[in-house]
């Protein structure tokens, strides 16, 4: 039998003629497809058509009271000289890449320093994973407090240093810096956690073998740990750039795109302009330019880690 | 499924020895106040949380602070907070949404999942990478049509409108998949030979088998409902179907603010959370495992 993938050894069972035990298992077949056609038939409807439509609006003027009306690459035309959407792209880039090679390189340093067994080990990794499940409507609401320019927590530790009050939600200058400690904290014991993982992976014997060469740390670090953990540290990148690219909560609730803009993610940016100005062919649009940009940064991820395992 | 498990007995290492000893004395000290240093960060905001909502409101922003008052009021500021604001009810709501949520994506993810993984079928494959790669598209570019299509429905302000739609998770099929393929097909196959139904042998066969990866799902799908904002926000309009996310969202933006009240509602809101972090630690772990191996 061809189907061994399957594993089914119930042909053993099936001796009656030909045309029964085709029937059998075409019926075998199409209970599979029973199976998962309720999943199936919810992502058509909740996910497949929304995209396709997303993309079929981004051609479309739509202000929502009306009927879509066609004006093909406008959308983008406009996009392209908008002021407002490159300001909203390098916003978002710039938080992105902020976020993203922070959490890559810190939480791989603090990785290391959990890979090996240490008194409260337990206790330190539970502690730093907690901000990962706080959600982030409280997270948004005690940071915003803790950035309070008079009261704020930050107090504890600016004032030994010699600054009394500083604007982090209110300066053009500095927003995107508070945005990005918090998409830090938020991450952290997430990707730590990856780190770890992925070092565990590592034999002990390669260490061993280094250690009788009379390998240094460093070179322990370069030449083994390293090149070993670049498949985990090609995906905590993209992930950490993928996660930051849509964050939208915080960002809507602290600043809502201020102070001028300072702020104002793509996510913001698109959901300002569906459904606070009404322009959802405008906000398509750009919906569609991030959906391509995300595609694209998985599917690199998905080209290159291939080789990588 | 080979995954990679925290090892608590990581290799031989070994420490400095003889002379270097007193260096190496010093190198943990080092060591333990930078993972207390990071310890504090992480942590800091939420005990400053749980301290403001402890204290009196004219006590809370005095300096030096105190982190522990003298004037514990927790539970009489939570309290207070519940009578003032419609906590409760928006507590409700997102109880209900999280778990009918978690309920139905436990059902239709393994469902599904044992129909990939059980199965062979014309396209299974290519299906499977389809749900795979529904995975990759960002929510914000879905938004504006669900919107329009939950509108149509007529599903504005309900739990439906913010059930449904996340009642299936192309990452929840594929963990059910992973997992399900494990069940040896010898099983199947014999409840087969007894005359068990398909569905039969998937909820009594199946199901009982893969309690990990269940409670895993059951776990990622709640945080993930009980954190959401951007769709509630964008379908719910009526006050009373608020979930606690839009609640908090709209307290922060009043101008007059009753500190210590509105962290202590932020702190229950918290618990949830917590709860289950701290219930189910080893599935947090696994998970993210399973999550690195994917890829």
């Amino acid at each position: 039998m061809p189907h061994s993938n399957t594993g089914m050894a119930v042909n053993q069972h099936v001796s009656q003629g030909r045309k029964r035990r085709l029937g059998y298992f075409r019926r075998l077949s199409l209970t599979g497809l029973i199976f998962i056609l309720p999943a199936l038939l919810h992502q058509v409807f909740f996910s497949i058509y929304p995209i396709l439509r997303t993309i079929g609006l981004s051609f479309t003027s739509y202000d929502f009271s009306s009927a879509p009306v066609f004006t093909g690459l406008a959308n983008y035309i406009r996009l392209f000289r908008d002021t407002h959407f490159i300001n909203s792209v390098k916003v978002t880039v710039s938080y992105s890449i902020g976020v993203s090679l922070f959490l890559t390189v810190v939480s791989l340093a603090v990785a290391m320093l959990f890979d090996r067994k240490f008194p409260l080990r337990d206790f330190f990794r539970v502690i730093y994973f907690v901000p990962v499940v706080i959600p982030w409507v409280v997270t948004a609401l005690v940071w915003n407090l803790i950035y309070n320019p008079t009261y704020g927590l930050y107090h504890v530790i600016s004032d030994p240093l010699g600054y009394t009050k500083i604007l982090w939600i209110q300066d053009t200058d500095l927003v995107l810096y508070a945005l990005i400690i918090i998409g830090v904290w938020k991450g952290f014991g997430y990707y730590m956690l990856i780190y770890l993982a992925g070092l565990q992976g590592i034999p002990g014997v390669y260490y061993e073998a280094a250690q009788i060469d009379g390998a240094n740390r460093r070179k322990v670090f370069r030449y083994i740990t390293l090149p070993l953990l670049r498949p985990s540290i090609l995906l905590v990148l993209v992930n950490t750039l993928i996660d930051s690219f849509q964050v939208f909560t915080p960002v809507w609730l602290m600043t809502g795109g201020g102070p001028a803009e300072a702020s104002r993610m793509l996510t913001v940016y698109t959901y300002e302009n569906a459904f606070v100005f009404l322009k959802m062919g405008y906000a398509t649009a750009v919906a569609t330019i991030m959906l391509v940009v995300l595609v694209a940064i998985t599917g690199a991820q998905r080209y290159f880690f291939k080789p990588l395992t | 499924m080979n995954c990679a498990t925290i090892n608590h007995s990581a290799g031989t290492r070994k420490r400095g020895r003889g002379a270097r000893r007193i260096v190496a004395g010093v190198g943990w000290v080092i060591f333990y106040v930078l993972l207390a240093g990071v310890g504090v960060f992480m942590v800091m905001p939420l005990l400053w949380m749980v301290s403001i909502a402890s204290k009196p409101l004219n006590e809370v922003f005095v300096m030096p602070m105190q982190w522990i008052p003298d004037n514990f009021q927790l539970i009489q500021t939570i309290n207070s907070a519940l009578h003032r604001l419609p906590v409760t009810r928006f507590y409700a709501n997102s109880l209900f949404v999280a778990i009918v949520t978690t309920l139905g994506r436990l059902f239709f993810c393994s469902l599904a999942g044992y129909g990939f993984a059980k199965y062979d079928f014309p396209g299974r494959e290519t299906l499977f990478t389809g749900i795979l790669a529904i995975s990759m598209i960002p929510f914000i570019a879905t938004v504006i049509p669900l919107f329009i299509v939950v509108r149509d429905l007529g599903w504005m302000d309900s739990y439906t409108g913010m059930i449904v739609p996340a009642l299936v998770n192309p990452f929840g099929i594929f963990l059910m998949r992973q997992f399900i393929r494990e069940v040896p097909d010898e099983l199947i196959d014999a409840a087969r030979i007894d005359g068990s139904s398909e569905l039969a042998i998937y909820s009594r066969v199946a199901l009982p088998l893969i309690g990990p990866a269940l409670t895993t799902l059951a776990i990622i799908s709640f945080l993930a409902s009980w954190d959401s904002f951007l769709w509630p926000l964008i379908i719910i309009n009526r006050t009373e179907m608020y979930p606690l996310t839009l609640g908090l969202g709209k307290f922060m933006g009043e101008h007059i603010v009753v500190w210590n009240e509105l962290m202590g509602v932020a702190f229950i809101s918290t618990l949830p959370s917590l709860l289950v972090y701290i219930l189910f630690q080893r599935y947090f772990v696994k998970g993210i495992v399973l999550t690195g191996i994917k890829g």
